[in-house]
Formats: C-alpha cells, structure tokens, sequence
C-alpha cells in the first residue's frame, strides 16, 4: 500500500514536471507576431503582426498593444484602465405621461447612468424620432418654454407658463450643463431627426468617470384646443466614450 | 366554467405580465470602448468586442459602424451617421448569425461576441479611418401602446481610430499650443513671465495639435524648475490625437494641470510642457515669478490694524491722564 502512494506521489511529481507550464508568461511569440499584454485576464496594451498594429483599452478580454504582420493594434486606455466596461443604463423603456389635462403640467422621469467611462469621460446625446404625433398626423409641437425667453434644443430657458404649451426635458446631475438647467424650471426641446437636427449632447465629463447618473423629466403640456388621441414618440440616448 | 375561468385568469396574468416589461429598463454595455489599429493595404485584423444586455427584458439590437470626422477639444467623437463612406464595406461581423446593420436578438443579462473584422484591399491608399461601432436598440413599433407616452432606445459606442499605411509607425508631428497658466492663477504677464502668488496651487492650460496626416498618441510631462533643479514633476494623460486635430492636454490621474508651490518656494520658476509621439516631440516654456502677495497684503493689513490699535490705546491713554 505505502508503495503504491509513493508510485502515485512519484507520477504526480512527474507528471506536474513533464506537463507544459501555465500560460502565466505576458509576452507569448508566434512565426510572424508578438503579443505583449499589460494584464492577460482582462487588461491593455498593444498588438502586433508583421503587418498590423492594435491597442485596446477598457475592461476586454485582452487589452495592450499587439503586433502582427502588416498590423499593429493597441486596445482600451492601457496607462489607466477601467474596472468596469462602458455601459449605458436606462431605468425604464417606456415614459408613460398617462391622461395628460390641457393647460395642466404633465410629466414623468428617468434616470440615466453611464458606467466605466474610462480615463477620457464620455458623452451621452439624445434626439427623438419626431415630436409627439396621434395619428392620423397630429403633433403636440416641442415646447419654445416661456414667451420671455424662448429655448432650443441646445438652450434651455424657464418654462413657468402654464399657458406655454409643448414637449420638453428638464436635467439635474452635475455631468450635465448647469449654466443651462440652472434649476427644476429651466426645460428645453429634444433635437428633432424629422427636422434634420442633430443628437444633442445632455450629459458629458471630460477626464476619468467610474460612474455618473442623471435625472431627466419630461414635461408636457397642451392647450385646451388639441385633438385627444393617443401621442406618442422615440427617444434615443446614444452614449459614446471620449479617446 | 370552472375551466373558463382559468383561462380567463391565464390570459388576464399573460396580459399583465406582458404590459408590465415596457417599464423595465435598458442597459448595454460594449467593450473595449477604443481600438487602435495601424495596418497595411491588403491586410486583415479582427477584434472581439464583448456586448452584454444589462436589461431585465430581451432586445432586439442593430450593430452598425459609423464613420466620424472628427473630435471635440476633449475627444468627444463628433458621428456622421448620414455619411456613407466607400471604405464602409471594410468592416464586416464574423459572426455566423450577427450581421452588421442587420437586427439580432439578445436576451435578458446575456453577453455575445461580435467580432468586427476590417479587410483593406491592396490598393487603399494611406489614410485615417475614424468610425464608431454602434450597437443601438432596435426602435419599438409605434401605436401599439394606449397611453400617450414616449419610448426609450438605447444605443452604446466603441470608437476605432484606425491608420493605414504600409508603415507600422507611420511619420507624425505634434506641437504644442496656448501653454499658459489660468487667467485667475496670475496678477499680470511679461513677455512669458507669469506672475503668480506662492500661496495658491497654479492651473495651466495648453493644446496639442497634431499637424501630421495620421492619428498618433502623445504623452508628456509638466516640469517646474527652480535654479535649475526640478521642483515638481507631472505627468500628462496619453491622449489621441487625430490627423490635423488638438486636443487639451491633461494631467495625470485627476486631467488638472497644475503646480502647487509651497511657502517657501519664491522667484523664477522656469516651467516646460514636453509632448512626444512615437516620432515627433514639442517643447514649450514660460517663467512663473512666485510672489507672496497674498501673505505681503495680509501682514501690511496686520501691520497697519496693530499701529491704528496702538495710536488708539495711546491717545486714550493721554486723554485719561489728569
């Protein structure tokens, strides 16, 4: 029996010896590339083969710079990586403003969060597809906020006016433009795909950001004149990491 | 009827249960959020990009690439989404079921692997690719739901900044631009000397410009000299600079540029800002002159409080003598 163990214990020895070593090196070389990686579980760092270059930088599989023929790449923010990977979240799919009475403020919010941002920030950008429409073609118009100061998609100014009617957004978090959003009563209108508008930017850092939320509220109001229908549209929230 | 009523209680639940998921949220998450890639004509590379459903209910989700031509001071992409360019067609999903611009489900919590392949055919001429791949939500169908409400798409962002070019480090030039402290940091300027109080930490600002044809990536640091010693080393974040673009430059880890001098530190203080690239460097200089005005101001204000309490107390003292 106790010469069976020491059999066992001598194969296992040798096995372990004989067996190939874990891959635990953080340079591997082929025929024709070098793999150099700042972290081999999930990391940064650069690619190379003979004729490409590559370097990655946030939270993938592989991050750094490889090389390889005709190639070089570099992957994620090598020098400061991120814990987490880029991630946009949206607390709800659908804003419901229910049955909406004219000249009477309506509304609802959601909350936006932007994870793993990396070293350079990010940006997030909203437009809608079209202002609120009930068929057959009837619109709720983006709000203009208050006669005195009228805002744009890219202006927010005080919508008080009980009497000025339309669609708009309010922000409150400090990734978003406070000199614009300067309190709850400040709002402005969506950037309009139908109109040709561009997304525009309502939340953005420049510089490192683990983690940023913000709180959006829609407000909408209309006149006593509007047709009843049910008005609808879509918003999209596009988030981009900065390089 | 006993049968009845569990149908109907199946429905009604199935009903329920189906209204109830428009609520839910949406998350994405893509990475790596930036690929690099220097490659020559007639070559391929393939990146792995791992996507993942953060939300409570399946999607349906679109991959697109989407060309941008450029970047903000901060490297905000700037998407051209209605640009079509002709080297589109170099990027492809190799994915067997995945297609780019087509739409494929997701489900709850679920992760997937797209691997984005780029082909550049031999006689591409050297150039910069700039592109976005963007995995967006696909958009509801509207006039299904009975309440006026607004439906919520997501869509997530990894950039590519890709160059080609028979080189793997293709020739680049960058220089420096507008190195200067913060306007509130100092009282006034001569020539290239700041002149700055010793008692407040120094902001600076300055932008690097890439005057090349193709990307390239800077680092660098901030060196403040005191007789000819370095007294106060930073270095700067690497950043990305595009071809003919600029960037502000940042410190590293907090993106602020800035010297804090101490209380002793008094005089000319040569300050340098070096950048270098895989094969260019810049180099810019000013002087700051550390002056303890604040301190001088607050002592003068002493000064000139005790001798007034003093005058004071001896005018009382003379009035109270007999």
């Amino acid at each position: 029996m106790k010469i069976t163990n020491k059999l066992h214990l001598v194969a296992t020895l040798l096995s372990l010896l004989l067996s190939p070593r874990l891959a635990l090196a953080t340079e591997m070389t082929g025929g024709d590339y070098i793999i150099k990686m700042g972290t081999i579980t999930i990391g940064g760092g650069t690619k190379t083969g003979t004729t490409v270059r590559l370097t990655d930088t946030v939270g993938q599989t592989l991050q750094g710079e490889f090389t390889g023929a005709g190639y070089r790449t570099r992957i994620g923010f090598q020098y400061l990586p991120t814990t987490e990977p880029f991630a946009l979240t949206i607390s709800t799919a659908v804003v419901d403003f229910g049955t909406v009475k004219p000249a009477t403020f309506a509304g609802n919010s959601l909350d936006l969060t932007v994870n793993g941002a990396g070293v350079h920030g990010y940006s997030v950008s909203a437009i809608e597809d079209h202002p609120l429409t009930a068929k057959p073609n009837i619109t709720i118009p983006d709000t203009a906020c208050d006669p005195s100061d009228k805002c744009t998609p890219t202006h927010a100014s005080p919508w008080t006016s009980s009497v000025a009617y339309g669609f708009g957004y309010n922000l409150i978090d400090p990734d978003t433009d406070q000199t614009e959003f300067a309190d709850a009563t400040y709002f402005r209108p969506f950037a309009n795909n139908a109109a040709n508008q561009n997304p525009v930017i309502i939340m953005s850092r420049q510089g490192r950001s683990e983690k940023a939320t913000a709180k959006l509220t829609f407000r909408l109001n209309v006149p006593p004149s509007q047709t009843s229908g049910t008005y609808q549209n879509i918003i999209q929230f596009i988030a981009l990491p900065a390089f | 009827m006993k049968k009845l009523f569990t149908f109907l209680l199946i429905i009604f639940y199935l009903l329920l249960s189906t209204s109830s998921t428009h609520g839910q949220a949406l998350g994405l998450s893509l990475t790596p959020s930036l690929v690099e890639v220097t490659i020559a004509p007639g070559k391929s590379v393939s990146q792995v990009y791992q996507l993942t459903n953060l939300g409570q209910g399946p999607l349906t989700l679109v991959a697109r690439v989407i060309p941008f031509s450029g970047s903000d001071a901060s490297g905000q992409p700037i998407l051209k989404p209605n640009q079509r360019p002709e080297w589109l067609k170099y990027f492809s999903l190799k994915n067997s079921k995945e297609q780019l611009n087509e739409p494929f489900a997701l489900g709850a919590n679920e992760s997937r692997q797209l691997i984005l392949s780029l082909d550049i055919p031999y006689q591409t001429a050297s150039t910069d690719l700039y592109a976005t791949l963007l995995v967006s939500t696909s958009l509801p169908e509207e006039g299904k739901q009975k309440q006026n409400n607004t439906a919520i798409g997501a869509a997530i962002g990894s950039n590519l900044l890709i160059t080609v070019s028979p080189s793997s480090h293709p020739p680049a030039l960058v220089k420096i631009e507008n190195f200067t402290p913060a306007p509130s940091d100092y009282f006034f300027r001569y020539s290239d000397y700041y002149f700055v109080d010793n008692l407040f930490p120094i902001h600076f600002s300055a932008t690097a410009r890439n005057v090349g044809k193709y990307f390239t990536k800077t680092s660098g640091r901030l060196t403040v000299n005191h007789q000819g010693e370095p007294v106060w080393l930073q270095n700067l974040l690497p950043l990305n600079l595009l071809a003919y673009g600029s960037r502000d430059l940042e410190g590293s880890p907090s993106g602020e540029l800035v010297f804090k001098p101490r209380l002793t530190d008094l005089g000319s203080f040569p300050v340098s800002l070096d950048i270098k690239s895989d094969n260019s460097t810049s180099r810019s200089q000013i002087s700051l002159v550390l002056v303890p005005v604040r301190l001088l101001a607050g002592l003068i204000i002493c000064l000139i409080l005790l001798s007034t309490i003093i005058r004071i107390s001896r005018k009382n003292a003379g009035k109270s003598k007999p």
